[in-house]
């Protein structure tokens, strides 16, 4: 299956199932096996290194006055809490 | 008139202002009716005109005041105030300066309630079919909240707790007061323009009915609606139910229970991921081992083993053959010699030459004819007798017929 744009985590773990389905069931030469295996194999590498990405910053959106997005880091107030 | 004072009008209306401003049940009063004439200053104050069936009274509500509502007033509406009496010296006027407003009885908010859920539910607002699905391993998550309130600190602790690379954008708003529910609209709105959301959490923590009361407004409901990224509803405690629960994609009863419907635990995904990879290299190993027993099948056969032991099996049998062959020629060829030799005999035991060798001799004409009778020769004849060993050629004398003896 040739891939043109890069599979989001979702549809590489949805690709990953149904290449385990084909190899499980598939009728398939072992040149075709080997292939999904080599797709399989990359795509759980990719899936790996993105849960094993670095923790993340929590961002706080906001407009300016012309209706751009700004982005900056965002940190709780501990001493706030009247929500 | 000579013994009464003459005062100015500034003098009455101060004197006046100061009995009431000393009355001790004038100074904190709750008063209740409907508003009209309602006017809202640029400079932020409210005035209007508080009224029941026989009387009315003018109002003042200063911007300080006004921020703190949580529903914006209107002509027509039942509201209890709480404020003080005072006078205006400039026109003589007394009005209530309001110091805080609340719609008039929990009733009238139910019944407002009862009311948009009914109407948002007849536009099918609700509808099951037009809810969508929560993704299931979303990269970011979009919150609308208040940035110091504890929803976010807890939607934040819980998300990181599941997943610590999970992304998270807060869109502050305002979750309470009058200018709320626009705060919470423009929001979702920001986070669908801004696009990288895939999935929205929309709320607050606990409070009261008229805390949470922004999000029973139908702004905030269309807003949600409208939403192309699915939101999922967190609004105070498990108890409370508001109208962006019910148009939401997905009500959560807390904003930490949003959190953990929203993020994925990373510890589950990892260990999916690994089984996934185990199964695979499973797979591929007995789809290879399959491969392999057919391939050492086809390897140990013959043909593949002992290349040669096909061509030497032919070999010997063709020199079987051909040894066969030689021994049956060389039978056949001795037979026919025997036979032969045997055949060669029996005609040298008839040939004529051996009558020769006992002494005996032909006689022929010239052309070869066997001259057997007297009869075929006449005197003078030329005649040829074989011997054993040449010919004599001889003339015939005579030729005399003999009569037999034996008979005479």
């Amino acid at each position: 299956m040739p891939r043109k744009k890069r599979l989001t985590f979702e549809e590489s773990l949805e690709r990953l199932e149904e290449l385990v389905d084909i190899l499980e069931n598939g009728d398939i030469s072992l040149e075709e096996s080997l292939n999904y295996y080599k797709e399989g194999i990359e795509l759980s590498s990719f899936c790996s290194k993105e849960l094993e990405e670095a923790e993340k910053q929590v961002i706080m959106l906001q407009k300016n006055a012309e209706g751009k997005f700004i982005e900056k880091p965002f940190f709780i107030e501990e001493n706030n809490d009247e929500l | 008139m000579k013994n009464n004072k003459i005062f100015s009008v500034s003098d009455i209306n101060k004197y006046i202002k100061a009995l009431i401003d000393m009355d001790y049940i004038l100074n904190s009063i709750w008063v209740q009716g409907e508003i009209s004439n309602f006017r809202k200053h640029t400079s932020g104050h409210l005035y209007f005109t508080l009224k029941d069936q026989n009387s009315a009274i003018s109002c003042i509500m200063f911007r300080s005041s006004v921020y703190a509502l949580n529903f914006e007033p209107k002509n027509g509406m039942h509201v209890m105030i709480q404020g003080a009496v005072s006078v205006y010296e400039k026109s003589g006027q007394y009005q209530i300066y309001v110091n805080k407003m609340e719609r008039a009885g929990i009733g009238v908010l139910y019944e407002a309630f009862e009311r948009l859920k009914r109407d948002l539910e007849a536009e099918g607002l609700f509808r099951q079919e037009n809810k969508k699905p929560i993704p299931p391993f979303p990269k970011c998550i979009g919150i609308v909240t208040s940035p110091t309130g504890a929803a976010i600190k807890d939607i934040i602790q819980v998300s990181k707790r599941r997943n610590p690379n999970i992304e998270l954008a807060l869109y502050p708003a305002l979750v309470q007061g009058e200018d709320a529910p626009k705060s919470i609209a423009e929001a979702i709105h920001a986070l669908n323009e801004w696009g990288q959301a895939d999935v929205l959490i929309v709320g607050r923590g606990g409070g009261s009915i008229e805390d949470l009361w922004a999000f029973n407004e139908e702004m905030v409901a269309r807003a949600i609606y409208a939403s192309k990224i699915p939101v999922i509803s967190a609004v105070g405690h498990e108890t409370d139910f508001t109208i962006a629960d019910f148009v939401s994609d997905l009500r959560a009863p807390t904003p930490s229970a949003a959190a953990e419907l929203a993020v994925p635990s990373r510890n589950e995904y990892i260990s999916k991921v690994s089984n996934i990879l185990r199964t695979l290299n499973q797979l591929i190993d007995k789809r290879i081992s399959f491969y392999n027993n057919r391939l050492v099948g086809i390897q140990n056969r013959v043909i593949f083993k002992k290349p040669l032991e096909l061509v030497y099996r032919r070999q010997q049998e063709l020199d079987y053959l051909e040894k066969n062959l030689h021994k049956h020629i060389n039978d056949q060829l001795r037979n026919y010699k025997t036979h032969l030799i045997h055949k060669i005999n029996t005609l040298e035991t008839l040939s004529p030459l051996n009558t020769l060798t006992r002494g005996y001799s032909i006689v022929m004409d010239d052309h070869g004819q066997t001259i057997s009778s007297i009869d075929d020769v006449k005197t003078n004849d030329h005649i040829n007798i074989r011997m054993k060993d040449g010919v004599i050629t001889a003339w015939v004398e005579e030729a005399r017929k003999e009569v037999e003896k034996d008979n005479a």
